[in-house]
């Protein structure tokens, strides 16, 4: 191995990567989030004809995963490195590759595949085609173009890179065990996450009030709606990602059988896609502002505008 | 002679999609061929995970001149009063700029037109072609499109580049994205940016010089003798499974085969557990010991795989110990939830099936798994199987769905059936009761094996039964291509069982039962008899479809299974009855006797359903007058009579068909059936309409077709 990156020299070769291809650099979302995809800056974001290029670390909750910190591959939490690029340029996968070669990972010297992979979000009413990359059998990224979010169709469409940072990490400080890794120089993953990972894993597992959160679930799925009835799309979608966590914890907890887990995610489902649609109006509304072509989103505006 | 070439550019494809695309290319290229009379040599195709390519051979320059024949007006109009030409036959020649001196008057269909006879150019090909490619592009068919970047079109992945050329000369080809030029790429790695393709004929072989290999069967050929290499070197075989074996060989452009290891002591696991790890998660090939192992029978696995690199030998080891550092991961997680679902017993595993919903509104898992246990037992007191296999059978169908409750198998879910019989050997189950428990889901495909004994197809048949009346009673009845429980599948099996076991069940009896089960055990009050109608239709496509398969004529089995419903006989019928009568008659339709049988049936039936109040309800043997009249009684008894003593059989059938044929056809020939006395034709119609029951009870003769 040519390179051995702490993972805080990875975050900072990718910003400096993708801040190069001039993506806007966002910093992870103050709720709590299953994915970087989950992350308005990804979810609402790519609604919509507006361009938009960013990218962010974003810090992932699976509770399922949770092992108490004593699983070499699984966490409670790990951290994704997401880009997205709106519209996917032409040469997005090059884009891709270069920045692998920004960590010191070269082609020539691995085996880089696309495997197919799609992508689909049923909580989310969001699907896209794509691929896991595979770098020597492991996946360290998805990448997925995003054809529907909130039920509506993207147009354009986004690519959206999805980095496994501790994958990649692994991979490149060559350990087996994801606590084993170097954070920083002189700073082990462990030393930080082992505590976290095992409290999260016994608190989801063992001590969470499941009832309390099913109410807690019944309340963010109410106040969402109320939030929406004012056209407040950005509160509202909090609530949802409030409503998308407690799930997961209830899921992860036993406490949800097989049918009711359809409803609920159905119940998540019904909420982004009243979000995703007002977004889109509340941005016509607003003129597209994000588009550089000014004539163009006047006709996005005109296109969208129902006619009365 | 000229060669075209069309190379698509695109990103990634879907391994699986790539040969059936190149295929749709080909068959394109031939229409269009055909559609403008271009003669070719060869049309050879070309694919790897980012093109499709297509290449003709061997064209002409242009098309072949051709003689074409336009028709114009009707003679009648084409001369005026003085016989000369009028002005609709010179407008007909002037727009085909001839004179009228050409003009012809020929016989069309019986009556004369104006004819003229012209001489077409033949266009040039790449003109031709260019007007075609865009077609073909856009009429590739893909189970599942995508958009990118902001364009319109929708496609497998996305296009990047398209080489479109007629020996050393672009044909130009436009789409939304891109422009085709003469600028191929290489490996994507392995060269670098875009190289020119002088010579459409060069294709390949220009290629090879950029580390592609593009010739699909090349490229696995080499993997082939890789791997070989590898087995000679080692001494041991490796296993070429050839869906994985053509799946990898369209996820690389230029295969390198590497061996890697993993650690010994993960050969306790089971080698289901160490296969699908390797074969369907990582898509390695699993290494076995080259000799059969003494005691077991079986194959030894080695803890060794082949992978295949996109790429060549630079830093292989490199490549080797990234795959077996992922593999070992793999199989670290699969060894803790193996230990870990051992340390429960059988029964925990039926418990947490309590909670667990099969579908909604139609009870746990554990509900369904007591139905099934019923409907084995019942199908299995059909089959007059012993009291102890009546015990095995329960046994087997409570045990067949506990794995699914274990980590093994949340991981693995390809491990159903496999991971329950492992683990049920573990605690000691007898061995019939744990191969029970794999093979209940067999057969999972059309090839597939059936279950070894009578006990499994009992439970095999009654799962797949339940599986599929639960769905069909919540109304998901597949439709169109949308089958998202595999329903079709599960009645197709259902189908094979019945008939590769030679199980003498009625589908009406089947499905009677399995209703009945669902309906009281979960107290839902279901229109049973609209539900068993639908379930009946279902399965008698699948049988049709199984009868297909084993050649039977179509006309043949619309017969055997297209029994008139007033009949009720359908729900009577054994599947593997009308089969055997089905192969049967198949050797003997095409005899005389067979056909002036039927004729005489057919006839028989026609008349009796047209007039059915006009039959006599009580035939009064004394009043048949006519020497046809008796005869036909006469010959009418044996048939009446034996049926209902011996058990029906397809060699009798048709002798007594043959039998009464001279007596029916001679009826026909002297007797009116339709008789102004309304006793004479009841008694007629009588004898008609019992010979038409009888038939009718086994065929419906009326859906033979004779050439």
């Amino acid at each position: 191995m040519n390179s051995s990156h702490t993972i805080q020299e990875i975050i900072l070769l990718l910003n400096e990567f993708w801040n190069k291809q001039g993506c806007i650099l966002m910093n992870p979302y103050d709720v709590e989030t299953g994915a970087g995809t989950m992350n308005p800056m990804t979810t609402l974001r790519t609604i919509g004809p507006e361009e938009w290029n960013v990218a962010y670390v974003e810090p992932s909750r699976r509770p399922a995963d949770g092992r108490y910190g004593e699983n070499p591959n699984r966490l409670y939490q790990h951290h994704q490195y997401q880009v997205i690029l709106k519209p996917s340029p032409d040469n997005v996968e090059e884009l891709y590759l270069t920045s692998l070669k920004a960590l010191g990972i070269n082609p020539l010297d691995h085996d880089i595949r696309f495997v197919e992979d799609n992508w689909e979000a049923p909580t989310l009413g969001a699907w896209g085609l794509g691929w896991e990359i595979w770098l020597d059998g492991m996946e360290v990224t998805q990448f997925t173009y995003f054809q529907q979010v909130g039920g509506i169709e993207c147009q354009p469409v986004s690519a959206e890179l999805t980095y496994g940072i501790e994958r990649i990490a692994s991979y490149l400080q060559d350990v087996e065990d994801v606590f084993d890794l170097e954070y920083t120089k002189g700073v082990s993953y462990a030393s930080i996450f082992r505590q976290p990972e095992f409290e999260h894993s016994k608190y989801t597992f063992e001590v969470a009030d499941t009832e309390l959160m099913i109410r807690w679930f019944n309340d963010y799925e109410q106040e969402a709606g109320r939030a929406l009835a004012e056209n407040l799309v950005f509160p509202a979608y909090d609530y949802v990602l409030k409503c998308s966590h407690t799930f997961n914890q209830l899921d992860a907890a036993g406490a949800i059988s097989v049918s009711a887990r359809a409803s609920y995610i159905g119940r998540v489902r019904t909420l982004a896609q009243k979000i995703a649609k007002i977004f889109l109006s509340e941005r016509c509304k607003l003129t597209f502002p994000l588009m550089k072509d000014r004539e163009a989103a006047h006709k996005w505006v005109e296109k969208l505008t129902p006619e009365n | 002679m000229n060669t075209y070439l069309l190379e698509i550019g695109l990103e990634e494809m879907p391994a699986q999609m790539i040969l059936p695309a190149v295929e749709q290319l080909k068959s394109l290229a031939n229409k269009t061929c055909e559609l403008h009379k271009l003669s070719f040599d060869n049309i050879l195709t070309f694919s790897t995970p980012r093109r499709l390519t297509l290449q003709l051979q061997g064209l002409p320059e242009k098309q072949a001149d051709r003689k074409i024949e336009l028709k114009g007006p009707p003679a009648e109009i084409a001369k005026d009063a003085k016989n000369n030409w009028s002005k609709a036959a010179q407008g007909f020649a002037g727009k085909n700029g001839v004179s009228v001196d050409n003009l012809e008057i020929r016989d069309f269909e019986g009556k004369e037109y104006l004819f003229v006879q012209r001489e077409e150019l033949g266009k040039p090909v790449p003109e031709l072609l260019q007007a075609e490619v865009e077609q073909w592009i856009s009429q590739l068919n893909f189970p599942k499109n995508m958009r990118w970047g902001s364009y319109r079109m929708r496609f497998i992945r996305p296009i990047r580049w398209i080489v479109s050329l007629w020996n050393d000369e672009v044909v130009p080809v436009k789409l939304e994205m891109v422009e085709a030029g003469n600028e191929t790429r290489g490996h994507r790695f392995l060269s670098s940016g875009k190289s020119v393709l002088k010579q459409a004929a060069e294709y390949e072989k220009l290629l090879e010089k950029l580390n592609v290999m593009a010739n699909f069967e090349k490229r696995r050929e080499s993997i082939l003798s890789q791997v070989k290499k590898q087995e000679q070197k080692h001494g041991f075989e490796v296993e070429l499974e050839d869906r994985l074996l053509t799946e990898v060989t369209n996820l690389v452009e230029w295969p390198t085969v590497l061996l890697g290891d993993f650690e010994k002591d993960f050969l306790e696991l089971p080698s289901e557990v160490l296969v699908t790890s390797m074969a369907v998660h990582q898509r390695y090939f699993p290494v076995f010991q080259k000799n059969k192992d003494n005691k077991t029978g079986g194959k030894k696995l080695l803890p060794n795989f082949v992978t295949v690199r996109n790429g060549d030998e630079r830093s292989l080891e490199t490549v080797q110990r990234g795959n077996e550092k992922v593999l070992r991961a793999r199989l670290s997680d699969a060894r803790f939830f193996y230990l870990d679902d051992q340390k429960k017993a059988l029964s925990d595993f039926q418990t947490k099936a309590d909670n667990v919903v099969f579908f909604q509104q139609r009870g746990s898992q554990a509900q369904r798994v007591q139905r099934i246990a019923e409907l084995s037992v019942y199908i299995a007191h059909s089959l007059n199987l012993s009291k102890t296999q009546k015990k095995q059978v329960q046994r087997i169908a409570e045990l067949s769905k506990f794995d699914l409750g274990t980590r093994m198998v949340a991981e693995f879910p390809e491990l159903q059936g496999v991971m329950g019989e492992n683990y049920a050997k573990l605690k000691n189950e007898p061995d019939l009761i744990c191969s029970g428990i794999r093979e209940h889901y067999y057969p999972r495909t059309a090839k597939d094996s059936l279950p070894q004994n009578m006990e499994t197809v009992a439970v095999s048949v009654a799962d797949k039964l339940d599986m599929l009346n639960t769905a069909f009673s919540l109304d998901m009845i597949p439709t169109g291509a949308a089958d998202p429980f595999a329903l079709r599948r599960t009645a197709q099996g259902i189908i094979q069982l019945i008939f590769g076991s030679g199980i003498s069940l009625g589908l009406h009896d089947l499905t009677s039962e399995a209703i009945r089960l669902l309906d009281v055990q979960q107290n839902l009050g279901l229109d049973r008899s609209k539900l068993q109608h639908e379930l009946i239709k279902f399965l008698l496509q699948r049988q049709r479809w199984y009868m297909q398969q084993r050649n039977i004529r179509y006309d043949l089995i619309e017969a055997v299974l297209q029994i008139r419903p007033s009949d009720r006989a359908e729900s009577k019928a054994l599947p593997v009855e009308q089969l055997q009568l089905a192969e049967f008659l198949g050797k003997h339709l095409e005899t005389d006797i067979f056909k002036r049988s039927v004729e005489a049936i057919v006839r028989a039936a026609n008349i009796s359903y047209k007039y059915p109040k006009k039959i006599a309800i009580n035939m009064d043997q004394s009043t048949l007058k006519l020497a046809e009249e008796k005869n036909f009684f006469t010959a009418l008894q044996p048939i009446l009579n034996s049926d209902q003593q011996a058990r029906w059989n397809p060699e009798n059938y048709l002798k007594q068909l043959h039998a009464i044929e001279p007596v029916v056809t001679r009826f026909f020939e002297d007797v009116m059936v339709m008789d102004e006395d309304p006793v004479k034709c009841g008694n007629r119609l009588w004898l008609c309409s019992r010979l038409a029951e009888w038939s009718g009870r086994h065929l419906d003769l009326r859906a033979i077709v004779f050439a």
